[in-house]
């Protein structure tokens, strides 16, 4: 079993490496399988994870609150589920309505306790800093905040300030293009090594 | 008006709901939520999931361009799905099956990583026409940040100790300074985007 999955590997491995010679038939079976596979995996860890311990939960549990919150996400869950027919939208939309005030109330709480609170602490515990600065100039590229226009030198000390934010901006972006560039050069290298090592076995 | 009154007032009470575990701290009502949430958000992939093979049979059906790929999509998804739900019947978890394992492990994760392998490339031709394209200042930092990240990571070199100190002095506070003000700019977005949901600004649901 593991010789004939070795095998489907390293096939699995050269169809999509073919894409470097020209995007063919092979290349696009291969990455059909790729998402259909991570689809039905993804479904498959909601299922098992998620869904059927919850239902396993209501028929065994004993504390009658604990059964009665589970009742109510079953029930909310099947809001949701009523989304998929079209006449039964507006119930869906109310489970959808809860789904998403968690989302959104949750990330919300996060970015404010998760992000700007410890960012802002960190980029002006240190004082005034060539970081800080550099912060403070990607913030002003954002434009969240432009003054009024009062005069020809306001105006362009303004635009001088936005194009250093903007150069701030590139660069920052740029060593994330190269940390994700160094992630798939990884990536590479374990492959090729994958396909070396299993080809030179089979040679000896 | 009450079509889309009724989950907008809904969405306002969840979110002030999801925001008070945080203001005043109670574990047991933010391990609901959570839960809550993540059942929910199972219910939803299962729409998902149902949508996703609609679409694709709706293609084979009309044998639209591409359709055999669209077939091997939904099977293949729709096989690993009953696969799992078969050994977990057997097994009591359907993840933890031999043939299951077998998929993930030869199957979704050399496709992956081979996906992953082929993103320098992609990459690299990206960086190439962007330099062919857009001739600014800005394309010049761009590159420079790209160049820093590689030249210290280049192992087996002296760059790094050579560059060492240039990059701690002037580059990493440049680049961590960028990275604070993006991460802050998103948080502030994050935090808007609920803002407008909560006040009714924006009515995502019940149209």
């Amino acid at each position: 079993m593991e010789l004939m999955g070795i095998v489907v590997a390293l096939l699995l491995t050269l169809m999509i490496l073919s894409y470097l010679i020209d995007d063919t038939a092979v290349y696009r079976l291969a990455a059909s399988l790729l998402v259909g596979l991570s689809v039905g995996y993804f479904m498959a860890v909601m299922l098992w994870n998620v869904l059927i311990p919850q239902w396993r939960e209501i028929m065994t549990t004993t504390d009658s609150l604990r059964r009665s919150l589970l009742f109510l996400e079953v029930g909310l869950g099947v809001l949701i589920l009523a989304k998929g027919v079209p006449r039964l939208g507006l119930i869906g939309d109310l489970g959808l309505a809860v789904a998403l005030g968690i989302g959104l109330g949750t990330a919300g709480a996060g970015a404010v306790f998760g992000t700007l609170g410890p960012q802002l602490m960190a980029g002006t515990g240190q004082g005034i800093t060539l970081g800080l600065a550099a912060t403070l100039l990607a913030l002003l590229a954002a434009q969240f905040y432009r003054p009024p226009t009062r005069g020809r030198i306001l105006e362009s000390i303004w635009t001088g300030i936005q194009a250093l934010g903007r150069a701030v901006w590139a660069f920052a972006l740029g060593t994330l293009f190269g940390g994700a560039l160094i992630t798939g050069i990884s990536l590479l290298i374990g492959r090729a090594e994958f396909l070396i090592q299993t080809l030179s076995q089979w040679w000896r | 008006m009450f079509r889309r009154a009724l989950p907008a007032g809904l969405l306002s009470l969840v979110i002030a709901l999801a925001l008070v575990p945080y203001m005043w701290p109670q574990p047991a009502l933010r391990q609901s939520l959570t839960e809550l949430g993540s059942t929910l958000l199972a219910y939803a992939a299962v729409v998902g999931f149902l949508s996703f093979l609609e679409a694709h049979f709706h293609r084979v059906g009309a044998r639209a361009e591409g359709w055999p790929y669209s077939l091997v999509t939904a099977l293949t998804a729709l096989a690993f799905l009953l696969l799992s739900l078969a050994e977990g019947g057997l097994r009591g978890n359907g993840l933890a099956g031999p043939w299951t394992g077998w998929l993930y492990q030869y199957g979704l994760l050399p496709l992956e990583a081979s996906v992953g392998a082929l993103l320098p490339f992609f990459m690299v031709l990206a960086l190439w026409r962007l330099l062919r394209t857009r001739r600014s200042a800005y394309v010049l930092f761009f590159v420079a940040g790209v160049l820093t990240t590689l030249v210290l990571h280049s192992g087996g070199t002296l760059l790094p100790t050579l560059f060492g100190s240039f990059y701690e002095t002037f580059l990493s506070p440049l680049a961590t300074g960028g990275i604070r003000g993006i991460l802050i700019g998103v948080a502030i977005g994050v935090v808007v985007m609920m803002m407008r949901a909560f006040l009714w600004i924006d009515r995502p649901l019940g149209r």
